[in-house]
């Protein structure tokens, strides 16, 4: 068991609490007429039960070679840039639309993960978002955000 | 007779696209390491739904068992197991691969998958329809208890620690509940988010937990390139005497396949393991497994491919996924309008047979894919991640988006994704969270209707002997791992 697992032992305890806290709230309702907080609070309270044993096992644990071990790899630096990336399209689709958004997501994917031919990349990303806007817009008639230059 | 009908669909034109389209797609995410068919079929599953249900869940099968003929390629040429079911194909068609015998084991693996595949399909027709007529006389009592066996035995038997099994699967209950109660119409645990009303979508949570999280840890243990063997794939037929080998492990991956998948938590990656287990038991010369013998090939391709007509049993007949793909199939059904269950045989039988002769079909267009094909998905093994993680994440998007063109939808995606990246990193299974999460719904529903018709008394649940028999096997199989440990424990003790 790796200590290291006590953060995510903690998140799920309080999740726990909470639902317990909001099914309380919502109402139990007898057992001949369960209410809509029955079910979830029992829910609730075996999650907080077993997050509270994981929880004591994590800190009771001895110091294993996985505690040793470095929790992130060595591209964690990319994950959180990807994520960021990721974030920033979904607020700038509404206003860019859907193809300015999109070809500059997927330039900003490729540099991202390594690519360094810039030619490559503009050009991937311009068939990439040509390719999947004819396919989903106009053939299967989703209708992606047009944003405030109107395409 | 319905068989026949069943091809009469299974050949619609459409359909036939669907099926080819299905197996095409994941014979590539087969091959393709870095994206299993959990997360291909998760990031196709919005684009099944312009669909008519039976071509869905026709190329969303064809996926699945697709991607079991796929793996076994990345397995033998590249050491690399495509997907997880193929992890047991690398120890032998690995070392046949080095031995210059890549053809062959190439050849038998897609020869054993067909028998394999076949078999399962024949299995899953004969057991379908008398299971269905006992099905039917379930009530809700003996769905809770079946819900909570189907729970306790993929927490146990997923592997891993059983506590972080527990706590997935409790939070995926958790997660179902979120929304409107289906009995008193009332909001619950939205938290003031109107999104939320309406409860959290299936898609976003797949897409993300297996999209979007797997696409998440793969870049962070940065860009690591196969390297192709350089062998000859020619002679792709395998001799008399490879048959002569092989047919033993391809019969018991088969059977073993079969039945290993109609248990939760069992699936093509278990029953792999298994049927190679099996294999060096029964072999006259069990030494020569993992050296490169064919029949180390054979049984775990054949039982992988078994597996997956097995699991789709619980699925037909009582509604209940036995894996996480299986749960998305589900999903995929019910966002359809088809609930599956005992009356699915009655009420939609043109989707049951139709999808049981799709998967004969699909089977058939697989070998005439596969083979032939092998030197073009050899050369998609060398498309470097960095070009195909953008292209991935992308479809995720727009998959997540197209289902309620919701940008909520995206972000909960986003969020999920991070969510299965730190599963992940902490050693948790996913498949209980998504079953739980499929599940909640008919477990409460049923829970409920139980406490009500019994006023209030518990008691239905154990004086109903079906009900009864499922809670058993459930305490069963959640006690037995701590009885064994105790055993093994005892027996270390005393040194023997």
């Amino acid at each position: 068991m790796a200590r290291k697992e006590w953060m995510i032992n903690a998140a799920m305890f309080i999740i726990g609490v909470v639902f317990v806290i909001e099914s309380l709230r919502l109402g139990l309702g007898s057992v001949r007429h369960p209410g809509p907080g029955l079910l979830p609070l029992y829910t609730g309270v075996a999650l907080g039960l077993v997050a509270s044993f994981s929880l004591v096992r994590a800190f009771l644990a001895p110091k294993g070679e996985r505690d040793k071990e470095k929790f992130f790899g060595p591209s964690i630096g990319n994950v959180v840039i990807i994520l960021l990336g990721l974030v920033a399209y979904v607020f700038l689709l509404p206003w860019l639309g859907y193809i300015i958004s999109t070809f500059m997501l997927l330039i900003f994917l490729f540099r991202a993960g390594g690519f360094r031919k810039w030619g490559l990349i503009v050009l991937l990303a311009f068939l990439a978002t040509a390719a999947t806007h004819l396919v989903f817009s106009s053939w299967l008639n989703l209708r992606f955000p047009k944003g405030i230059f109107g395409f | 007779m319905e068989l026949f009908r069943g091809f009469e669909i299974a050949f619609q034109l459409g359909n036939l696209f669907a099926c080819f389209v299905g197996v095409l797609v994941g014979t590539l995410v087969g091959v393709l390491p870095g994206i299993g068919p959990t997360a291909a079929i998760a990031i196709l599953l919005p684009f099944s739904f312009s669909l008519t249900p039976v071509a869905g869940i026709i190329m969303l099968a064809g996926i699945y068992y697709g991607a079991m003929y796929g793996g076994s390629t990345t397995s033998i040429l590249v050491n690399i197991p495509g997907e997880a079911a193929s992890v047991v194909t690398c120890m032998d068609g690995y070392q046949m691969a080095k031995q210059g015998r890549a053809g062959p084991a190439l050849g038998i693996a897609a020869f054993g998958s067909l028998i394999a595949g076949t078999f399962s399909v024949a299995g899953l027709m004969l057991i379908a329809v008398p299971l269905a007529k006992v099905a039917i006389k379930f009530g809700p009592p003996e769905y809770s208890s079946l819900v909570c066996l189907g729970l306790i035995i993929l927490v146990t038997l997923t592997g891993g620690s059983i506590a972080k099994g527990m706590m997935l699967g409790l939070l995926g209950l958790i997660l179902s509940f979120i929304g409107l109660d289906t009995i008193s119409g009332l909001p619950r645990f939205n938290f003031g988010i109107m999104h939320f009303m309406d409860g959290i979508s299936i898609v976003p949570l797949i897409m993300g937990i297996f999209g979007v999280g797997e696409v998440l840890i793969n870049i962070e243990k940065g860009d690591q390139r196969a390297t192709l063997m350089e062998t000859s794939y020619k002679g792709l037929l395998p001799s008399l005497k490879d048959w002569k080998e092989s047919i033993v492990a391809i019969l018991q991956g088969s059977v073993v396949g079969f039945f290993l998948g109609v248990l939760p938590g069992g699936g093509a990656i278990i029953s792999s393991f298994v049927s190679y287990w099996v294999q060096r038991k029964i072999s006259r010369h069990p030494e020569k497994l993992g050296t490169g013998a064919i029949e180390g090939v054979a049984a775990p391709e054949a039982a992988n491919n078994a597996a997956i007509g097995g699991s789709f049993i619980p699925l037909m007949i009582l509604g209940i996924p036995t894996n996480a793909v299986i749960a998305i199939l589900m999903g995929a059904l019910i966002v359809h309008g088809v609930k599956p269950g005992p009356d699915l045989l009655d009420k939609y039988p043109d989707i049951f047979w139709g999808f049981v002769a799709s998967m004969y079909i699909g089977n058939g267009m697989l070998l005439i894919l596969n083979l032939p094909l092998i030197p073009v998905w050899v050369q998609i093994l060398k498309v470097p991640y960095r070009i195909l993680f953008p292209l991935i994440l992308l479809f995720t998007i727009i998959g997540s988006y197209s289902v309620n063109n919701s940008l909520f939808d995206v972000s909960l995606t986003i969020f999920f994704g991070v969510v299965g990246y730190l599963l992940r990193k902490f050693n948790f299974e996913a498949a209980p969270l998504i079953m739980a999460f499929v599940l909640g719904p008919i477990l409460e529903e049923s829970f409920r209707q139980s406490l009500i018709i019994s006023r209030g008394s518990f008691a239905i649940f154990v004086n109903r002997p079906i009900s009864l028999a499922f809670l058993l096997l459930g305490v069963v199989f959640l006690v037995s791992p701590f009885i064994l440990h105790i055993c093994h424990a005892f027996k270390t003790r005393k040194g023997y």
